[in-house]
């Protein structure tokens, strides 16, 4: 029984660190601030329900993007220009 | 103050420090502005004295229900039990943990991911319910006394720093501006769902302690109000999303945007460990359970898959995005209004056996519990999902019904079993 709380707890940590494992191509904080406003890039918000509200930071200026909805808005994004995705 | 006192009054308090009750409470005093200060104080009043009816020495041992106990009395008291505290826990946590982690990565260190300081607080707080009950509890009471005076301090910051707002007084003879806070039926009717968790379950509520949790609240509440009037618009208030946020960032600039963040983490840790605490004994305090023998009584309150399993079902929420979908919300309102529904359903049952059996009765208990009774519909039919809502909260009772059939059958068949 306790090896098997073991395995369990050990699980759920394992799953802690797959939250941080993802490799994605990411922009900085610094990067970003220095091209907001210079109309090269175009501000993807896709987060939603509590991801969206928890946060204390909302881009001025950028769409709201939910990824449920794409349909309404993928065409109106513009293709020329360079996409940030400001996600979970 | 005894140590168990403290011990009790930091558990009640666990859900009133969380983000999503400072949330709303900072919206409701957007919208309603001073005016939210006497209704907070009547369902306040009404907590305490519900709290104190609930404690009477006279009700019977066994707890809710308290008439006799046949199966179908037994079922639905278990069923309500299980229906408005394992959703609350789980729904509530979820969001509450995916709070904290984005509280984490946006005022500390915004290169820890936010979904990874969430796991790692699920990770810390299941481990410390390994260990034994005043390990867990003195860690409740850390929690909530860091979360207690970081308030106090940006609130008596706020409140001195500039004095009563001259927005707040009104000057005779002047019509009120034509967008002045006003509250709403609606708005009040919310108030009651600050105060999930005060009365939680029978045993701890023989305490004096237990009555004074709403009035504590209710203090924080007061002041945290009146700071957060003081430097933020009402409309700002109202729309925000992070009301403690915005509030603690006018109060102090930075340095108040550290403390709250500090206030968040802490009152995020007080509130899912407080939820596991609870929950592990409601379970050991359910209907049938204190007429089994001892030994299993004392298995189930040292069993650690409870917490394992709660845990589980969060992660497995955190996992699957469920922070990133409306239904959250929905969920925990849900969750919410059962807790309050099953709170108000143990008052009645408690105010029908002591008139019915002592002859006694309480007119501010019987006013109470029907002032709070009367919110339900209000918070139900004002909510902006009531479909959603009222498909979440009849699919939580059944599951709640369900699980409390198969146990009773289940450890009835046991005990067949080991009769024969």
């Amino acid at each position: 029984m306790k090896k098997i709380l073991f395995l369990v707890t050990l699980f759920l940590f394992t799953g802690s660190l797959a939250a941080v494992a993802a490799e994605v191509p990411r922009m900085s904080q610094e990067e970003l601030k220095a091209q907001l406003g210079s109309g090269e890039i175009v501000i993807m918000d896709t987060r939603s329900g509590k991801d969206w509200k928890s946060s204390e930071f909302k881009i001025k200026g950028a769409l709201r993007t939910p990824a449920k909805t794409v349909d309404e808005w993928l065409s109106s994004i513009p293709t020329d220009k360079k996409l940030v995705i400001y996600c979970a | 103050m005894k140590r168990t006192d403290i011990s009790v009054l930091s558990l009640g308090c666990c859900w009133m420090l969380s983000p999503e009750s400072l949330a709303l409470v900072g919206n409701i005093a957007g919208q309603a502005g001073w005016a939210i200060l006497i209704p907070l104080a009547l369902v306040t009043l009404c907590f305490m004295t519900c709290a104190h009816l609930l404690s009477n020495r006279h009700l019977p041992e066994q707890g809710f229900p308290f008439h006799k106990k046949n199966t179908a009395s037994i079922i639905g008291a278990n069923g309500l039990t299980l229906a408005a505290s394992l959703p609350l826990m789980i729904f509530s946590a979820t969001a509450i943990l995916v709070t904290a982690g984005y509280t984490f990565n946006e005022v500390f260190l915004y290169w820890f991911p936010n979904f990874g300081f969430a796991f790692l607080l699920l990770f810390l707080l299941t481990v410390l319910q390994f260990f034994p009950e005043k390990i867990t509890s003195g860690a409740q009471v850390l929690f909530i006394g860091t979360a207690v005076i970081g308030l106090l301090f940006l609130s008596f910051y706020g409140i001195l720093s500039l004095g009563l707002s001259v927005s707040a007084k009104i000057v005779p003879g002047q019509d009120l501006p034509l967008n002045a806070p006003q509250l709403s039926w609606h708005a009040a009717a919310l108030l009651p769902l600050l105060y999930v968790g005060t009365l939680f379950p029978e045993e701890q509520q023989k305490t004096s302690a237990q009555i004074l949790i709403p009035a504590v609240g209710f203090s924080l509440f007061l002041l945290w109000i009146a700071a957060s009037l003081n430097h933020v618009s009402p409309e700002r208030l109202a729309s925000s999303d992070i009301p403690y946020m915005t509030a603690a960032r006018k109060i102090m600039g930075e340095p108040g945007r550290y403390i709250m963040g500090v206030i968040i983490i802490a009152g995020s840790c007080g509130a899912v460990n407080g939820f596991f605490v609870l929950c592990r004994r409601i379970l050991t305090g359910l209907a049938d359970q204190k007429t089994q023998n001892l030994a299993a009584h004392k298995k189930i309150s040292r069993s650690q898959l409870l917490p394992l399993a709660l845990a589980t079902c969060i992660g497995g929420a955190m996992a699957a995005g469920l922070a990133g979908e409306d239904l959250l919300e929905v969920l925990v309102r849900a969750a919410l209004l059962l807790w309050l529904t099953s709170m108000i359903l143990r008052c009645i049952a408690a105010l029908l056996w002591l008139h019915q059996k002592k002859g006694m009765l309480s007119v501010p208990a019987l006013l109470s519990t029907v002032l709070l009774a009367i919110t339900l519909p209000s918070i139900l039919f004002g909510d902006p999902e009531k479909v959603q809502l009222v498909l979440c909260i009849f699919f939580a009772l059944s599951a709640g019904l369900l699980m409390a059939a198969c146990r009773f059958f289940i450890n009835k068949h046991s005990r067949k079993e080991k009769g024969a």
